[in-house]
């Protein structure tokens, strides 16, 4: 039952990911931020920090809601 | 436009990794204090999380003048910030430990709470339950303008204090008496006479290169260490720049500068507290005391009604609860009537005002109505 239940769940956020990987892809591209330069991280400043430890560059985060 | 179109800006972009925040759902409130009235904020850093500093500024009176919060950012200055950051992670980098203690004091003491979501007040409005991680929707996200509210409204529900620095945040430099370059980092264009500014010797053309030991990349990094400073016993040492040679000035600020120099009745997200305590009056600094400019449009009626039928437009208020608000060299700001309410009085008090119409001195008294949750949320 439990192992049903586990699949159930895993197969119905299977089904939303794409839509919200869809959702984020549109909101990039009307941000246009590709624009200035290629690979931004959205939403999230540890995802970017980390990057900044591997790579040993400095990180720029930037606060700015959609206009 | 003109950005995407700016070879410079792209080849500085490149040197950084690059991180965008659409909303301030999730971010750690503690490590990002910035001011919540701008719409546009930078942050340069170390992956250590160390800070090296800030870009953006509001504009005072953003609203009142319809100029954006963003008004006082300029792709150069922009650019020179970048290229300050760029030369610290290099001094940072290269040695590690004569750099932290310079950099310690970019970063604020943690807030009470660490997520905006998870403030009292967020809970207590549920208007927040509706934050959904979807990056395309932006009515249920966290603004960063609500920040301020949530934080003094969370202060209010578990009886905190409220304290002067939360009110009279992110000073703007023109408080103690200097207007900077928006393109030019840390440069001094103006220098108000019998300033603390001009006190301490700063001359126009003057460009800020440290304050204290912390390095200043622009007007942002400037606000910063105003906000962080002491209402009591204030003192900086600047670091200047001055026709090609470095000197040092200090600056020296009276107790109780906030109150003295600031203002933050015209930060447009305070107005639902201004609605609540002063019946949607508009309130505007005046000789004797606090003049009432008019009144709140109709759909504000229903809140402070007590207040709405005894206050008039061009009426100025000289005394509240028995205290005179003339301290005998100047009268309290509308910053300061504000401020008193909000911290002094409760909902439901009772609060005896003295003002002046027409050359008559009139008392009342006028009970507090409960904040509507509407007005204090976004």
């Amino acid at each position: 039952m439990q192992v049903r239940l586990s699949l159930a769940v895993g197969l119905i956020l299977c089904a939303l990911a794409p839509l919200h990987a869809e959702e984020a892809r549109d909101l990039r591209e009307a941000l246009a931020d590709h624009a200035l330069k290629g690979d931004w991280i959205y939403d999230d400043a540890d995802k970017g920090l980390e990057e900044g430890r591997k790579t040993g560059k400095p990180v720029l985060i930037s606060f700015r809601c959609v206009p | 436009m003109v950005a995407r179109d700016d070879p410079e800006l792209k080849a500085l972009l490149e040197k950084f990794v690059t991180v965008r925040c659409v909303q301030m759902g999730g971010v750690d409130l503690g490590l990002f204090q910035f001011d919540p009235m701008l719409s546009w904020s930078v942050f340069f850093m170390n992956g250590d999380k160390t800070i090296y500093g800030r870009f953006g500024s509001a504009h005072t009176d953003a609203k009142r003048s319809k100029k954006d919060s963003n008004s006082n950012h300029t792709l150069a200055g922009l650019k020179e910030a970048m290229r300050g950051a760029l030369e610290v992670h290099e001094g940072y980098t290269t040695a590690p430990q004569s750099w932290k203690g310079k950099l310690a004091g970019k970063t604020g003491a943690p807030w009470p709470w660490k997520h905006a979501e998870k403030t009292p007040a967020a809970r207590k409005y549920k208007r927040l339950e509706r934050i959904k991680h979807s990056a395309r929707d932006t009515k249920g996200c966290v603004h960063c303008h609500e920040v301020q509210r949530l934080l003094i409204d969370s202060c209010f529900m578990k009886k905190k204090p409220v304290t002067d620095a939360m009110l009279w945040m992110y000073p703007h430099p023109e408080w103690i008496g200097i207007t900077l370059d928006r393109d030019q980092a840390a440069t001094v264009t103006k220098v108000e006479p019998d300033s603390p500014a001009a006190q301490a010797g700063l001359q126009v053309g003057d460009r800020i290169r440290t304050i204290g030991d912390q390095p200043i990349l622009s007007p942002a990094d400037v606000t910063w260490v105003l906000h962080q400073t002491p209402d009591v016993g204030a003192r900086h040492i600047l670091g200047i720049v001055r026709d090609g040679e470095g000197r040092s000035l200090t600056v020296r600020l009276a107790d109780g500068w906030r109150r003295q120099y600031g203002d933050f009745a015209w930060r447009y997200r305070i107005a639902g507290y201004a609605m609540w305590l002063w019946a949607g009056a508009t309130l505007q600094d005046h000789a004797e005391g606090v003049r009432i400019a008019s009144h709140a449009p109709w759909w504000f009626k229903k809140d402070n009604k007590d207040a709405r039928k005894i206050l008039k437009p061009r009426d100025v208020i000289v005394a509240v609860d028995g205290k005179d608000t003339h301290d005998g060299t100047r009268p309290w700001t509308r910053s300061t009537y504000l401020a008193y309410l909000m911290r002094e009085k409760a909902p439901g008090s009772t609060v005896r005002i003295v003002l002046i119409r027409d050359k008559e001195r009139l008392e009342h008294r006028f009970k507090l109505p409960k904040p509507r949750p509407e007005l204090l949320g976004h």
